[in-house]
């Protein structure tokens, strides 16, 4: 029963124009629900965050978030990272349009962010959902040189700084888990991935938060429960803000793993987390056991059943 | 901004239909914006970040180490054949495409030019491109896909082209 109705609701909220409003007899009659369920079927997705503006006689429409403002971004950017910044309509990920921009000279700090992308992208090729406007799509160039001769703990590092910058502007105190998602009750929030290339020498470090999506802007199918700033009641949801807190606290935290050591950094990310402690299973190896330690290049130290203690430094864990 | 650059990110516009693009250097902000006719050009003071705030880096070093001795054998029977092993500059998780769906980077009996990329390897969730420092062909993948590998375990054997 409640399959149905998230089914019915995924149906109608994919049908809702965002341009001229469709009234709920035109919706009822390209869904195959009544006018009367389309009425509360628009209540029930309100009420799971989507914005939807309009009554049943005006019509229905769903609304877009103010689109993104560079400049906004812009003055409010203090540090290196974000000092040079690209605001793109659509791109086919953010992580290549990054790349191609430091193939061009693009330099340390500079940011590409997309209002959507075609083919956001995950961890190994997995899909990143990125809706026009509903989250924040960006991707920066870090040169190596500029990182410490071990950037190992560079996820992570991006974890806590992606970390502060939300609970700066959203007022959520959300929590890492290894290596570096953003789970907010559970359900996943943000991402962050990182490429190293040789040729530009240069790590793109790509950062997927989830803004306004409501449960039916996310794929019926994702691989790990998500949530948006929207969902788990933000206080704010200015993404000029939160793109350049996020820029902002990157550059504080890159600052402070190059002046004061991993040290700062790993006790900051074990202060936020939610893995250690935990049981766990290590894809791929049917390793299972509970995550104890982080080592200070960011890897996890595990124990398992029999009182082994491994170290993983790749894996879902 | 030089006028080179410029004139790549209009095409960029172009290319795109963006309408509007900002750009900020260590020195001035610029902000681009493209009307149907024609592209128009406005500059924006904005307050100059200070470079000194960057801290020289130092170049970058491998991961931990790791054991040698696999690496040492496959490169004493890579001498007798000729061959050059290229082993893993990392611990990691070793993937042969860049994603599930897609190729591989390479096959075996492939030929690779220098700076072509061979796999990534995963540590941390950083994706490591590893490029060929040299020229040949493909003789023999060391790691199955998707597999842990060592710090200096062979991946992969070329033959000198």
């Amino acid at each position: 029963m409640v399959g149905e109705t998230h089914e019915k609701l995924r149906l109608l909220y994919d049908i809702l124009p965002t341009a001229a409003p469709a009234s709920a007899a035109e919706l009822a009659a390209a869904s195959s629900l009544e006018a009367d369920d389309v009425v509360a079927a628009v209540e029930a997705l309100r009420a799971s965050g989507a914005m939807v503006s309009g009554d049943a006689r005006s019509g229905y429409r769903r609304e877009l978030p103010p689109p993104l403002d560079a400049g906004a971004i812009t003055a409010r950017v203090e540090g290196r990272v974000g000092s040079a910044l690209f605001v793109f309509d659509a791109v086919t990920s953010t992580m290549a349009k990054a790349r191609e921009l430091a193939g061009e000279g693009g330099g340390h700090g500079v940011a590409a962010i997309a209002e959507e992308q075609i083919a956001g992208r995950g961890r190994y090729g997995r899909r990143w959902a990125s809706p026009l406007r509903l989250g924040l799509y960006a991707s920066i160039i870090l040169e190596k040189k500029q990182l410490p001769p071990a950037f190992a703990l560079l996820p992570l590092t991006a974890g806590v700084a992606v970390a502060d910058a939300i609970t700066t502007v959203a007022g959520l105190a959300v929590e890492l888990k290894w290596p570096n998602d953003l789970v907010w009750e559970g359900a996943k929030l943000a991402g962050i991935l990182a490429e190293s290339y040789g040729e530009p020498d240069v790590v793109v470090l790509g950062v997927g938060l989830n803004v306004f999506q409501c449960p039916y802007d996310f794929p019926p199918r994702v691989l790990y429960p998500a949530t948006s700033l929207v969902m788990a009641g933000a206080t704010s949801t200015d993404r000029n803000a939160l793109a350049a807190a996020v820029l902002n606290a990157l550059d504080r935290w890159l600052e402070r793993w190059l002046e004061a050591g991993p040290g700062v950094v790993v006790e900051a990310w074990r202060d936020r987390n939610v893995t250690l402690g935990r049981r766990i299973r290590i894809a791929g190896t049917g390793v299972a056991g509970t995550a104890v330690d982080l080592t200070d290049d960011g890897a996890l130290v595990v124990e398992d059943d029999a009182g082994g203690r491994r170290v993983i430094y790749s894996a879902d864990a | 901004m030089n006028i080179g650059k410029l004139k790549k990110i209009l095409d960029l516009m172009d290319e795109r239909g963006i309408a509007e693009i900002e750009v900020r250097s260590v020195f001035r902000t610029v902000r681009i914006s493209r009307a149907a006719a024609g592209a128009n050009v406005s500059f924006i003071s904005a307050g100059p970040v200070d470079p000194a705030l960057a801290p020289a880096g130092k170049a970058a070093a491998p991961l931990p180490a790791g054991e040698a001795a696999a690496a040492a054998a496959a490169e004493a029977e890579a001498a007798e054949e000729d061959l050059i092993v290229i082993k893993s500059p990392m611990v990691g998780t070793f993937y042969r495409a860049p994603a599930p769906d897609v190729d591989s980077f390479v096959e075996e009996g492939d030929k690779v030019s220098r700076g072509q990329v061979l796999c990534i390897i995963e540590a941390m969730k950083i994706m490591n491109e590893i490029e060929s420092e040299h020229a040949g062909t493909v003789a023999q993948i060391h790691v199955e896909n998707a597999a842990p590998v060592e710090y200096g375990q062979p991946i992969f054997s070329l033959k000198p082209a």
